[in-house]
């Protein structure tokens, strides 16, 4: 008790001693001085703010709206392509190659007589010449889809199905490839001579199945009918 | 918790400030809307009381009256953003406190330490030790003089944390309220750092608490 009676009178005259010291009081001209700054301040800052202040509050959100709008304009011309069924009567397809075809029943095939020439599918093809397959796949740059359905320009990877469904194609995908459901009509698939049944086994030379993704870019479909494999090449027309 | 707002309670302020006929906040709003005098009567309100503290926060006049023109100018360009819901003085006591401790760390920065004459101080914070000077001087002047200059160096050399609220509490004469409040901690802790640095004050100070 007497400890803390004696703490409380120490801390009382540390006080007083500290409330005895002498005022310092500011110097005549410091009203001047402070207004002085104040008008150097002005020059260099005319609102008063720091600059960094300024450009934080204006430019980061202007920043912040263009990001936001190329963003938007990106989503939704990659969301145009992914969705996007091809046109009737679409000139795009330009030629179907079969991996068992001979280079004399080579067909180069625009849209309007793909469907009138038929494809001789049980042609030999010759030992010393190429694969068509790897032909198709040389043709990568040029290859040429129709307008509004390019999916080589559908950004980062998309499943196989999704792909397939761009050339008109409705296919049920197992780990051993893509069934062909149903082809729509006038649409690419239907141009290629591709045929309800038929398994699509690769895109591009990949294997394909449930799950599987591809670059967004289709050269080339394997597919096999009746036991046999073939290549079907899509190229410029 | 809003003390105070219009006035300034410290020792030596109340009497100027019983005859304000204009409150700090009105002060502002007139500052706001273009009147240059206004800031001028708060210049003149605060330039000692802020002087004063800056001068015991650092013990160096100069560099006092220097961060003292600072803070007013800070204070200036700042108003537009100023809200009423606090004391003016609280405000401006908070400029000044953080324009002092920035002062502070700056000058840690470029001391070099000494080779004597140091400790360790509260919380590892390296402080200056000042022994009291307890040779008899012949003349009564020199002697305050004399016995001011050590009790000021012992101040600076507290922690900041409790040189602020002593300085505003003994030699500003502030309540623990407003100290509190421009310290933005509570009450109880708020003492209890004030009560801690008169007990490191009177380590320093000893010879002189007998005398």
């Amino acid at each position: 008790m007497e400890e803390t009676r004696s703490q409380d009178q120490e801390e009382g005259t540390i006080s007083r001693l500290l409330g005895s010291l002498p005022t310092a009081e500011a110097p005549e001209n410091f009203e001047a001085m402070v207004r002085s700054q104040i008008a150097d301040r002005r020059q260099t800052e005319p609102s008063g703010r720091p600059v960094l202040w300024l450009a934080l509050k204006f430019a980061l959100p202007m920043l912040l709206l263009v990001f936001l709008g190329a963003f938007l304009i990106v989503s939704d011309d990659s969301s145009l392509n992914v969705g996007m069924v091809p046109p009737v009567d679409s000139p795009g397809v330009a030629s179907v190659d079969l991996e068992e075809k001979s280079p004399a029943n080579e067909l180069a095939v625009n849209s309007r007589n793909a469907r009138q020439q038929p494809v001789n599918r049980n042609a030999e093809v010759p030992k010393n010449s190429p694969s068509s397959e790897e032909k198709a796949l040389s043709q990568d740059d040029t290859t040429m889809f129709p307008p509004g359905v390019d999916p080589r320009r559908v950004a980062g990877k998309v499943s196989a199905p999704e792909i397939l469904r761009m050339l008109g194609i409705e296919v049920s995908c197992s780990n051993a490839g893509c069934k062909v459901v149903s082809i729509q009509a006038n649409s690419i698939a239907s141009k290629l001579g591709l045929e309800k049944g038929d398994l699509i086994e690769a895109i591009d030379g990949k294997r394909i199945g449930a799950g599987s993704t591809v670059e967004g870019k289709v050269s080339s479909l394997g597919i096999v009918r009746a036991g046999k494999r073939s290549t079907i090449a899509l190229r410029p027309h | 918790m809003a003390l105070d707002k219009n006035e300034l309670g410290s020792r030596g302020e109340s009497g100027r400030a019983a005859g304000r006929s204009v409150s700090d906040h009105q002060l502002i709003e007139k500052v706001r809307g273009g009147d240059e005098a206004a800031f001028g009567e708060i210049i003149s309100r605060y330039k000692n009381p802020i002087t004063n503290f800056l001068y015991r926060f650092l013990n160096d006049y100069e560099e006092a009256v220097d961060l003292a023109q600072e803070t007013f100018v800070r204070v200036y360009f700042a108003l537009d953003r100023y809200h009423t819901n606090y004391a003016f003085s609280t405000y401006i006591y908070r400029i000044a406190s953080n324009l002092a401790i920035s002062e502070i760390r700056k000058r840690r920065r470029r001391t070099v330490l000494s080779l004597t004459g140091l400790f360790q101080s509260d919380e590892g914070e390296a402080a200056e030790f000042q022994p009291p000077d307890t040779r008899p001087l012949q003349d009564s002047d020199l002697v305050e003089d004399e016995r001011s200059r050590v009790i000021a160096k012992a101040i600076a050399t507290l922690p900041p944390k409790y040189r602020i609220p002593i300085i505003l509490r003994d030699v500003e004469g502030r309540s623990y309220e407003e100290v509190a409040e421009l310290m933005q901690l509570g009450l109880g802790t708020t003492k209890s750092r004030i009560s801690r640095g008169r007990g490191l004050l009177r380590e320093k100070l000893i010879g002189y608490l007998d005398g």
